[in-house]
């Protein structure tokens, strides 16, 4: 019967406590959405006020210091906000314009104020404007930030100096990188895209004596979103020593980028690359490096164990070989049971609906 | 006498503790969801998704979509999926033997000409009869294949799609326009990932047009609202929860993306299995993360796929008792995971709360309410004990609900109007009178079912979406 009471009293307590929670909680969830509400009330207000501003700022010659004078500090962000699009789309004049707003008004001591404070929702914000508005004065605190132990900090103040095309920077952020776990190869060529094609040089330099595998192939991946021909030898002989595969394929990517005719002998070796992934970027490539002597190696390609290699084997030919397409259609159609036929006959449908 | 009251008290402390065990861990799920989700919105706001992908890196996708009998909405649903926001993606349409006019509609439509093909991968599925291609989307492809099921459909998309990811999706689905560059991501920061699932929302109630969302709302049927809260619950912090401890065993059926190489892997989707989408993800712990621990199956918090929810009754009974199907078959066809410690956090927490909480779940609360009432009625228990019972169990569920209430406000705000957020609350409230219990007694029936031999899928009607 104790038990039975105790049990008793247990339960009357669990129902008082979770009364008042669940009344705090329904009370929190409207105050938060009565705030939210509140916000985006202030928000729609200040761009009905500002975008008419804004618009005449960027059409016309006014200090931009005129324009933010007007504007309290509270609502900085909002206009960042607003601004946002507009500084990933524009250019040139227009851009240096907009930029204007953040690099000489007193909005920049503002996200720099943000840049130095403890909280990292602060810090990723004020780096990202910052970086948006490329902010020169904001350079030195962001290389400190690489130096964060929080990884969304290190991602974002790497990200703010690559807009600022800080190039010293890259390996600073190459090193700092190999710090985290979660820092992938997409994630650092993503920072990477966004400095100008002035960090090849510096890449290249490097390259030569570069042992690291993720550094070698997100400087070959960088040489071919900027298609810096310069680096085709270095990128070469790296290529022909390599044993790693994400290394082969970028290079014969950046080969087939720049169209690197000298690589077309390397490649003949690598047609046979246990990697199935390998050989089908071979084929790719050939396509474009390529030329007539290639031919019974690229029909051989056809019986390939692995489809991906034996579909580009056809496509390849068909690119690289004038009036191919008769010879692999008569084969195509003469060897029904064949597997390579019936990959050569997809591949001419295909073509054929797609012309 | 006595010997029954012992046995009957026995009983009732081992529901209490069942049932305190579960609150625990659902406060804990709850915790580890609140602070990843405002992790996980820090890092995302101030993401240029578009701009990630001028670099060319991104992967392929293959977007396969099984559709049986289809006629009615399979034509707006592909225009409105041939428009998805992602710079290389492949549409693969399976016709699963529709016994009505869905490849004819196909025909009408997209420009589609036959095409000569051979699989590329040998997943087992039924005969493909042909393979179309349109000469207007040059992404689409069709594939006419016999009867199988939806497994089986999938799996002959698998064979014949070209891309290094696949995604997979229901027919009637409504997605987000920028739901591929969304779930592509976990596969570009981590090269571990093999899977990844995103939020299902409940269409009903919302303004869609030609396969778009143009206003979120809120459905007027009361059991639509409470599969809103159920859902929220389950995506917000079950899985976010559990994604922590790279637990996730189970991927929505209506919008999944995989590694095509880990599918080829473990043989593609089980042909005959009735919760396919829980299985092939409880497979993919089994075979692949056993090897390679590093592997990691994810989940994406944000809504990338709206779908209808049923607003009868015979629907959604008929829904639940397949799920539960679907979750003991899953359970029981891999039963060797169950407190292993070969694997990990799966083998020794995940599965087994599994097993117990979601597999025999019902059973337990369905027997706990029978004891419930011997125990009154032999006067074991008195009315205020049983009140205060009942009342506690009721205010958890309720606290629970209001919680995921809290995490989607935290985070997406996707219900924007206030009245829209108070209906949501008082759904959380009033889903934990009836509703709650009733989805019990349909998963027990639903297991009953399964052990007595009766597992075929049961019949699934939409309504679609009329616009």
């Amino acid at each position: 019967m104790n038990i039975h009471l105790d049990i008793f009293a247990f339960l009357a307590l669990t129902i008082f406590a979770l009364l008042i929670l669940t009344y705090v909680l329904v009370i929190q969830v409207v105050v938060l959405r009565l705030i939210h509400g509140y916000q985006q009330k202030r928000e729609q207000q200040f761009y009905a006020v500002w975008e008419e501003n804004i618009f005449l700022f960027l059409e016309g010659d006014d200090n931009p210091q005129t324009l933010i004078k007007k504007i309290k500090r509270s609502k900085y962000l909002y206009l960042l906000h607003y601004l946002r699009e507009f500084f990933l789309m524009l250019k040139g004049d227009d851009f240096q314009k907009l930029s204007a707003i953040v690099n000489k008004t007193k909005i920049q001591p503002f996200l720099i104020s943000q840049l130095k404070s403890g909280s990292p929702k602060k810090i990723n914000e004020a780096a990202y404007f910052l970086g948006l508005a490329k902010s020169a004065a904001a350079r030195d605190i962001l290389r400190k930030k690489l130096r964060s132990q929080n990884a969304s900090v290190f991602l974002s103040s790497a990200l703010a100096l690559a807009r600022l095309n800080d190039i010293d920077a890259v390996f600073d952020i190459f090193r700092n990188a190999r710090r985290f776990k979660f820092v992938s190869k997409d994630s650092l060529l993503a920072i990477f895209s966004e400095f100008s094609d002035g960090i090849c040089k510096p890449l290249l330099v490097n390259l030569k004596r570069e042992k690291n595998i993720l550094i070698q192939s997100i400087s070959i991946t960088l040489f071919r979103h900027f298609k810096f021909y310069n680096a085709g030898e270095s990128v070469l002989k790296i290529m022909v020593y390599s044993q790693n595969k994400e290394v082969i394929i970028e290079s014969i990517k950046f080969f087939s980028s720049i169209e690197f005719i000298e690589a077309s002998t390397a490649l003949r070796s690598l047609i046979n690359h246990p990697k199935a992934d390998v050989r089908t970027e071979v084929l790719k490539a050939l396509a474009v490096l390529g030329n007539e002597s290639f031919e019974q190696r690229i029909w051989d390609c056809m019986y390939d164990p692995e489809y991906e290699v034996q579909y580009n084997a056809v496509i390849t030919l068909m690119k690289l070989i004038p009036g191919s397409e008769e010879k692999i259609s008569q084969f195509a159609y003469g060897n029904l049971k064949d597997r390579a036929a019936a990959i050569a006959r997809m591949v001419l449908s295909e073509r054929n609906i797609r012309s | 006498m006595n010997i029954v009251k012992y046995i009957v008290f026995g009983f009732n402390s081992l529901i209490l503790f069942y049932f305190l065990l579960v609150c625990s861990i659902y406060i804990v799920l709850n915790i580890v969801a609140f602070f990843k989700m405002i992790k996980y919105n820090s890092t995302i706001k101030y993401l240029d998704l578009k701009r990630v992908f001028k670099l060319t890196n991104y992967k392929p996708i293959s977007v396969i979509v099984p559709a049986y009998n289809e006629e009615n909405g399979i034509v707006e649903s592909l225009k409105s999926l041939l428009q998805l926001e992602y710079p290389d993606f492949q549409l693969v349409v399976v016709n699963d033997g529709s016994t009505d006019n869905t490849l004819q509609k196909l025909f009408e439509n997209f420009s589609i000409r036959q095409v000569s093909f051979t699989p590329f991968y040998k997943l087992k599925s039924q005969p493909i009869r042909s393979v179309f291609m349109s000469s207007e989307y040059p992404n689409l492809i069709v594939i006419d294949k016999v009867n199988g099921g939806k497994a089986d459909a999938i799996n002959a998309g698998i064979n014949l799609a070209k891309s290094p990811l696949i995604t997979v999706i229901d027919a009637d689905s409504v997605l987000e326009r920028d739901c591929l560059l969304k779930i592509v991501r976990p596969f570009m920061e981590d090269e571990n990932v093999i899977a990844v699932g995103g939020t299902i929302r409940i269409a009903n109630g919302c303004n869609i047009l030609h396969g778009n969302i143009l206003e979120v709302g809120l459905a007027k049927s009361w059991l639509a609202r409470f599969q809103v809260v159920e859902y929220l619950r389950a995506f917000l912090f079950g899985r976010n929860g559990f994604d922590v401890l790279n637990g996730i065993l189970i991927i929505s059926g209506a919008f999944s993306c995989f590694s095509r190489d880990a599918l080829i892997a473990i043989d593609g989707y089980r042909e005959g299995c009735i919760g396919e989408d829980m299985e092939i993800i409880v497979r993919m712990h089994r075979k692949l993360r056993r090897e390679h621990p590093k592997l990691r199956i994810t989940f994406i918090p944000d809504p990338v796929c709206w779908t209808e929810a049923p607003e009868t009754f015979n629907v959604l009974r008929s829904q639940r008792m397949r799920w539960q199907k679907g979750t003991v078959d899953s359970i029981l066809l891999h039963k060797k995971l169950f407190m292993n410690p070969a694997y990990g956090w799966i083998g020794m927490l995940v599965f087994p709360y599994f097993a117990l909480f979601e597999m025999l779940g019902p059973v337990i609360e369905i027997f706990g309410y029978f004891f419930f009432l011997v125990s009154f009625s032999l006067g074991f228990v008195t009315v205020s004990f049983a009140v205060a019972f009942l009342t506690t169990a009721i205010l958890y569920g309720v606290v629970l609900s209001v919680l995921s209430v809290i995490l989607e406000e935290l985070s997406f705000q996707r219900y924007p109007k206030l009245s829209q957020l108070l209906t949501l609350i008082a759904a959380a409230f009033l889903e934990n009178f009836g509703y709650r219990q009733l989805t019990t007694w349909w998963r027990f029936r639903g297991m009953v079912e399964y052990f007595t031999g009766k597992r075929h899928w049961g019949k699934m009607e939409k309504k679609g979406f009329a616009k």
